[in-house]
């Protein structure tokens, strides 16, 4: 396998083309196809016409081609993966569309429009942001725990990349609906129940994952006693980041909110998850390494 | 006489016109009365649904005109303040036709052409209903009703010969997809019917058949409710009528608005909507008003979370019906040329009765003179003869009389009737042949 530490990026670069073919013909499908008599079973819930039906079969499997090429990218990075950005990105794209091609294609194919360009800009951050490969020694066990904290962060980050694409569609829905524009891209977008379902799943799921990467974040704590969590904008992000989450459930939970002002919540919590993510330092960076 | 219509459809105007100018069905009694014997008319028949407003009249050119002043004065539309005239928007959005174009417009409403929702069924009824509204109130004679009840036969045949009705999505089904687009699946969520007319049963027929299981009838005759509740139970839906009284309770409980009642006013306030709202914590709710005049004010749909549709808005749903059905427009129209000959032939023939009627009455005339005459004669000559002899030479002579004058009279009138049905002027040639006195009133039954 040491032979993929030399294509790796080359692999980076094929799956980015993959997905960059993909987006297109998702977009292409939302946004210039008029929709014809739609009686050809995609997906649960979702029907179109068979030209259309075929075109989102291509780009599901440009996007699992896509997902393979990214696999042997990823092997090729081998433990750079975990300690630095780019290859944690570029984990989190792989991870959020393997999640799509087995969740998203229970949704409707807008999802996928969706979550293309999320899955792309992850790829080529991961791509443009050199060295992918990076040594750093580290023991057995904070290799360990960095996989299984790194692994339900980036679970949970998928997770709330969807509620997000959910509340995108949501609020785009309910623009529609409110301008009345009621042909076209209206009938390609899911129920505004069916995108507040996926949000509140999502969320939910999330949230559990983000609540148990940040506990296993206050063991590291414990274990560098050094190491001054207060003053990392990264905790301090995350930690402002899970509270609005739980903002958002609590106000679902316990109000029953579910219109547009909840959606809002859902997108500034993303949005603050990104700044975490990409706008502030890398976990390691926070202890000096 | 003439055959007049003007009109206003979806084609045309906004419901926002279309509700100035709107009949609901407890106003058109009225209506009738007032184009048949102040404005003059011999005929009339008013067609009033959600998509248009159409009045078919038979008259003169003079009474014609007072069909737009009738408009006016009737909904006393507030610009045209001593006016002659109907607002500009309305004028415009005004449809007139006469003879073969009124009567081929009413052939293409009946077949479902000329509907919002291409191919639909529920004009087909509304078209009976304003006929047998017509005869109730004695405003219809032998020109409308032939021509309405051609209407309908055009609209079977359209239905029953072409595919047109075929999978052909009624406002109802139109109001199923939006839901949908709202909720998805629709079952678990409760519908409030408000009014329980015709398409308020339709509409809560296709909600319940796509899941809908509950359903509340709100209506202001509450028996009216509770047949249509009792109608959509037999559906294994769980349906309810509630008072009119409970209608601001039921708005925070249920998800689906259908309003649909023939008020000539707002039955629901923005202000109530917004009341509703704060008691269901921003759940969406969906209404969907296809009154004309509408029922909810439309200022509801600028509230959060509220999304207010009227008849209208529905177009864009069912546009892709329109296209799909191009084949069946086309069968359908040549099925309209077929009853426009068919119409014409009788229409003509209807007008060469009036000579057919003076020619007949005419030979009557002559022929009873005649055997009088021959009677009187008869009796002077034989004057021996008693009376049961001279009876029996009176009915001798009165059924030559008949005989040969039937004999006589036979062709001219076959010819009369032939040439009606062509429109040759040989009807005309004869009228004056036979220097012929027509009077159009009289050959009216």
């Amino acid at each position: 396998m040491i032979w993929l530490n030399h294509y790796e990026s080359t692999f980076l670069f094929l799956a980015a083309v993959c997905y960059l073919a993909a987006m297109a013909g998702f977009w292409w499908q939302m946004l210039w196809r008029a929709p014809e008599d739609a009686t050809f079973p995609l997906y649960k819930g979702e029907f179109v016409d068979e030209k259309t039906s075929r075109l989102i079969r291509v780009c599901d499997l440009t996007l699992a081609a896509g997902a393979f090429l990214h696999l042997l990218s990823l092997v090729g990075q081998g433990g750079t993966l975990l300690d630095v950005r780019s290859g944690a990105a570029g984990l989190f794209a792989w991870i959020l569309l393997i999640a799509y091609l087995i969740l998203g294609r229970w949704g409707r194919s807008s999802l996928g429009a969706l979550v293309t360009p999320i899955v792309l800009f992850a790829t080529l951050f991961s791509l443009a942001a050199p060295p992918l490969h990076r040594s750093v020694p580290l023991s057995q066990l904070e290799t360990d725990w960095l996989i299984v904290h790194l692994s339900i962060i980036l679970i949970s980050y998928v997770a709330l990349t969807f509620a997000f694409g959910a509340s995108l569609i949501y609020l785009w829905q309910e623009k529609l609906l409110k301008r009345k524009q009621l042909r076209g891209i209206w009938q390609k977008l899911p129920s505004l129940q069916v995108a507040d379902e996926w949000i509140f799943r999502a969320t939910c799921f999330g949230t559990a994952m983000l609540t148990l990467g940040i506990g296993t974040g206050v063991l590291w704590i414990r274990l560098h006693p050094e190491y001054q969590f207060f003053r990392d904008p990264k905790v301090l992000f995350t930690v402002t980041t899970w509270n609005i989450f739980i903002l958002y459930l609590l106000t679902r939970w316990l109000l029953g909110w579910q219109g547009r002002q909840s959606r809002y919540i859902v997108v500034g919590g993303f949005i603050l998850m990104v700044v975490s993510f990409l706008g502030t330092p890398h976990l390691l960076a926070g202890i000096g390494r | 006489m003439e055959i007049f219509l003007l009109g206003v459809s979806h084609k045309t105007a906004p419901v926002e016109l279309r509700e100035q100018l709107a009949l609901p069905p407890s106003h058109i009694p009225r209506a009738l009365h007032i184009l048949k014997n102040a404005c003059g008319l011999q005929e009339a028949v008013i067609l009033s649904t959600c998509n248009r407003a159409e009045i078919y009249a038979v008259g003169n050119a003079q009474s014609a005109a007072r069909l737009e002043r009738f408009l006016g004065r009737y909904h006393t539309l507030p610009s045209r303040a001593n006016s002659q005239h109907l607002p500009v928007p309305i004028t415009a959005a005004l449809y007139r036709s006469q003879d073969e174009a009124s009567v081929r417009h009413l052939f293409n409403v009946a077949s479902g052409v000329d509907s919002m929702v291409v191919g639909e069924s529920e004009i087909q009824g509304q078209v009976k209903t304003a006929l047998e509204t017509a005869h109730k109130h004695d405003s219809i004679g032998i020109v409308l009703d032939e021509l309405f009840r051609r209407a309908i036969a055009c609209g079977k045949r359209a239905r029953h010969e072409t595919a047109i009705g075929r999978g052909a999505q009624s406002v109802g089904a139109a109001a199923v997809e939006l839901a949908r687009q709202i909720f998805g699946p629709l079952s678990g969520h409760k519908v409030l019917l408000l009014g329980a007319g015709e398409m308020s049963a339709a509409t809560a027929r296709c909600l319940v058949s796509s899941g809908a299981s509950s359903v509340i009838v709100a209506n202001r005759t509450l028996t009216k409710g509770q047949e249509l509740a009792a109608e959509l139970r037999s559906q294994k839906a769980d349906a309810t009528a509630v008072h009119w009284d409970e209608l601001a309770a039921q708005l925070q409980k249920t998800d689906i608005v259908i309003a649909s009642t023939g008020a000539p006013h707002q039955v629901i306030s923005a202000e109530q909507v917004q009341t509703a709202m704060k008691g269901r914590r921003h759940r969406p709710l969906f209404m969907i008003d296809i009154a004309v005049p509408r029922d909810i004010d439309p200022a509801a749909h600028q509230l959060e979370d509220v999304f207010l549709f009227d008849i209208d808005d529905l177009r864009g749903v069912v546009e892709s019906n329109r296209n799909g059905r191009a084949d069946e427009i086309a069968s359908v129209e040549q099925i309209i040329e077929d009853e426009m000959e068919s119409w014409q032939r009788w229409i003509n023939a209807h007008q060469a009765r009036p000579v057919m009627s003076a020619l007949a009455h005419h030979a009557a005339e002559l022929r009873d003179t005649e055997v009088e005459n021959s009677m009187r004669a008869a009796r002077k000559k034989l004057a021996n003869l008693d009376e049961e002899s001279l009876q029996a030479v009176d009915d001798l002579l009165a059924g030559l009389g008949r005989s040969l004058s039937g004999k006589l009279i036979h062709p001219p009138l076959r010819h009369l009737r032939e040439a009606g049905e062509i429109g040759s002027d040989d009807v005309e040639a004869l009228r004056r042949a036979f220097n012929l006195e027509t009077n159009p009133k009289k050959s009216l039954p």
